[in-house]
């Protein structure tokens, strides 16, 4: 019990601190101008986290805009109407919960693996070709990742031109929902990041005794770097994974809105109640921290074996 | 000192000189005035903006005919003094936070709780708090009058780093007062205010120098990714020429750049060249940022190293 406490806490910390987060227009906002006020952030962050616990009452708003004519003797002018029209949020949410958690983390796999093999690769190669390596990918991991969205969109769009073949559809069209470039863009800046990190931190294998050992016993060059150097190189990288994650989500943040897709972000920042928000912001959250602290978990077990 | 560390000077000054450009030319030189159409007589050539760049306009012209070049540099320094602004407001208070409430920062629980910064990225953080204030409709007026609005959005821009900040400045200061010089200091009867700036302040201090070229580009990236959520800073300026809202224009109400990068965006698919002039030179800017910083983390790592 008690371990499953300790297990449990950061996870139960993490869930208040989102709380808190989402709560925080309430911080802000009188009747009908800015008024700071701890006291109704307090009220509402205790009635959010009062709501979360029953997650079947909560509620998601869909904004209607209805353009209407008035009859016809008077003069044509048309008028805006709003409608708002509630329904229950489960399970209409699940798919687009699982589409945005899962690009994030298809995207985190596909970085982490790229990073890996292509890390590999380097090694094998002159050093010469590292360090070319090592400074244009400092270079490129400085632009702006918008760059490269808007690069990627480009290409994707001269090739169609060109050729008339479509790679991927770069926008969220009703039909089909984007899928391919989101992922490829998604994963470049991290995956570039991880990578840079991957050879800075094999540089300072490099130099260390069982590496030497290894050497003197006559094991070849890449079974080294396969068997010893990389196995001990990912589990210093996993150190960054939290990092990461942000870099992604942050970035998926921008992408929903470029690419058109119909994902968790733009329910996020539309009109809902305090507790929906929360609720999706948890939803989205939770496979994500999952994910990182279950691959180090992972990594770190199989370190401590290999110590030993 | 300038020979060593020479990027982080070039770096210095260059921004320093498209600062004072894009202060003096605006009040220098009024704005080119928009041609609607070139006709020449020889060549019978109609044309009509976007004119892609030539002699009169160096960058060119957006689609209704404003000189890019000129835009670029009026708005440089909204982007560069917000973004300054907001880096050193954090900066000061995580370094005032961080040193006072050291203990509170190095809690597990409560850093436990500051994991939802790690989790949840600052924009979406911002979005999520501006939204009910700042985004409206074509048709509705926005709540706040423009000085609230700026007010606001600093507010909540400069709040939502101080706190992981402070969290990197309190470990930072944790390993510092655990040396071996400040525990001598400590059982000789200094005072933590005198430990404080004699021992823990100088290392601290090139440190510093590091996070708040970091911070400056992760606030550029911030404010881009706002803007691309039509969030700019002193607010929004929306016009519709059709009847209904499909085609609404967003546009901020300074030249600011990452407002011009969300303003043009609609143009990549037909003049990519558009948006690439100020993406262009936003990705310059936070180029030049981070190769001052790691300039400056090279040099402060060698010279200890060197000691």
């Amino acid at each position: 019990m008690k371990k499953l406490f300790v297990l449990m806490r950061p996870y139960l910390l993490l869930s208040i601190g989102v709380v808190l987060l989402s709560a925080t227009p309430s911080l802000f906002a009188g009747e009908n101008n800015l008024k700071f006020s701890l006291f109704r952030y307090g009220q509402t962050v205790i009635e959010t986290i009062v709501q979360l616990t029953k997650p079947h009452s909560l509620t998601l708003y869909t904004q209607t805009q209805t353009l209407a004519f008035p009859t016809m003797p008077e003069n044509r002018s048309v008028e805006f109407l709003d409608q708002i029209t509630e329904r229950p949020l489960f399970p209409e949410v699940w798919g687009i919960v699982i589409y945005t958690a899962g690009l994030i983390i298809a995207s985190f796999t596909i970085a982490i693996i790229m990073a890996i093999v292509l890390g590999w690769m380097t090694e094998l190669l002159p050093s010469i070709f590292k360090k070319v390596l090592l400074k244009c990918c400092s270079l490129l991991e400085s632009m702006p990742d918008l760059f490269f969205v808007f690069c990627i969109q480009l290409f994707v769009v001269w090739i169609y031109k060109q050729t008339g073949w479509l790679a991927a559809n770069p926008f969220t069209s009703s039909k089909e929902p984007a899928l391919l470039i989101p992922l490829a863009t998604l994963s470049i800046v991290p995956g570039i990041y991880l990578f840079r990190m991957m050879l800075l931190l094999s540089e300072t294998e490099v130099d260390k005794d069982y590496i030497t050992f290894a050497r003197s016993k006559g094991i070849s060059k890449s079974a080294i770097i396969l068997k010893h150097r990389l196995s001990n190189t990912i589990s210093e990288l996993s150190t960054h994974f939290p990092i990461i994650m942000l870099l992604l989500f942050s970035q998926m943040v921008v992408l929903e809105y470029l690419f058109n897709m119909n994902g968790v972000i733009q329910i996020l920042l539309s009109e809902q109640p305090y507790e929906t928000k929360a609720m999706l912001l948890l939803l989205i959250v939770t496979p994500l921290f999952a994910a990182v602290k279950g691959l180090q978990k992972v990594i770190f077990k199989r370190r401590n074996i290999h110590v030993e | 000192m300038l020979s060593k560390i020479p990027l982080f000077f070039t770096g210095f000054f260059l921004l320093l000189f498209i600062l004072a450009a894009s202060i003096v030319v605006p009040l220098a030189f009024s704005e080119p005035e928009v041609n609607q159409f070139r006709y020449s007589d020889s060549l019978k050539k109609l044309d009509i903006p976007p004119y892609s760049p030539s002699k009169e306009n160096w960058l060119g012209t957006d689609r209704i005919g404003k000189d890019l070049f000129y835009i670029l540099v009026d708005g440089a320094k909204y982007t560069i003094l917000f973004a300054c602004i907001i880096t050193l407001a954090r900066i000061l208070i995580s370094v005032i936070l961080g040193l006072f409430f050291k203990r509170l920062f190095n809690s597990s629980w409560f850093s436990d709780l500051i994991q939802s910064f790690q989790y949840v990225p600052p924009s979406l953080i911002v979005l999520l708090t501006l939204s009910p204030f700042l985004f409206y409709e074509l048709r509705n007026e926005s709540v706040l009058s423009t000085s609230e609005t700026l007010f606001l959005q600093l507010l909540v821009l400069i709040a939502v780093g101080v706190l992981p900040l402070g969290k990197i400045i309190a470990e930072t200061t944790e390993l510092l007062s655990r040396t071996d010089y400040v525990i001598c200091a400590k059982l000789m009867g200094a005072s933590s205010f005198q430990i404080t700036a004699k021992h823990i302040f100088p290392h601290l201090w090139p440190r510093l120098f590091v996070l708040v070229g970091r911070q400056f580009a992760q606030v550029l990236t911030l404010m881009l990714h706002l803007a691309i959520y039509h969030l700019f800073i002193g607010g929004v300026q929306i016009t519709s020429g059709q009847e209904h809202d499909q085609f609404n224009h967003y546009a901020s109400v300074s030249n600011e750049w990452t407002g011009l990068i969300s303003a043009y965006h609609k143009e990549l698919m037909l003049e990519p060249f558009i948006v690439m002039v100020p993406v262009t030179a936003f990705a310059l800017l936070v180029l030049c940022i981070n190769i001052m910083t790691k300039d400056l983390e090279q040099h402060f790592k060698n010279r200890f190293l060197s000691k």
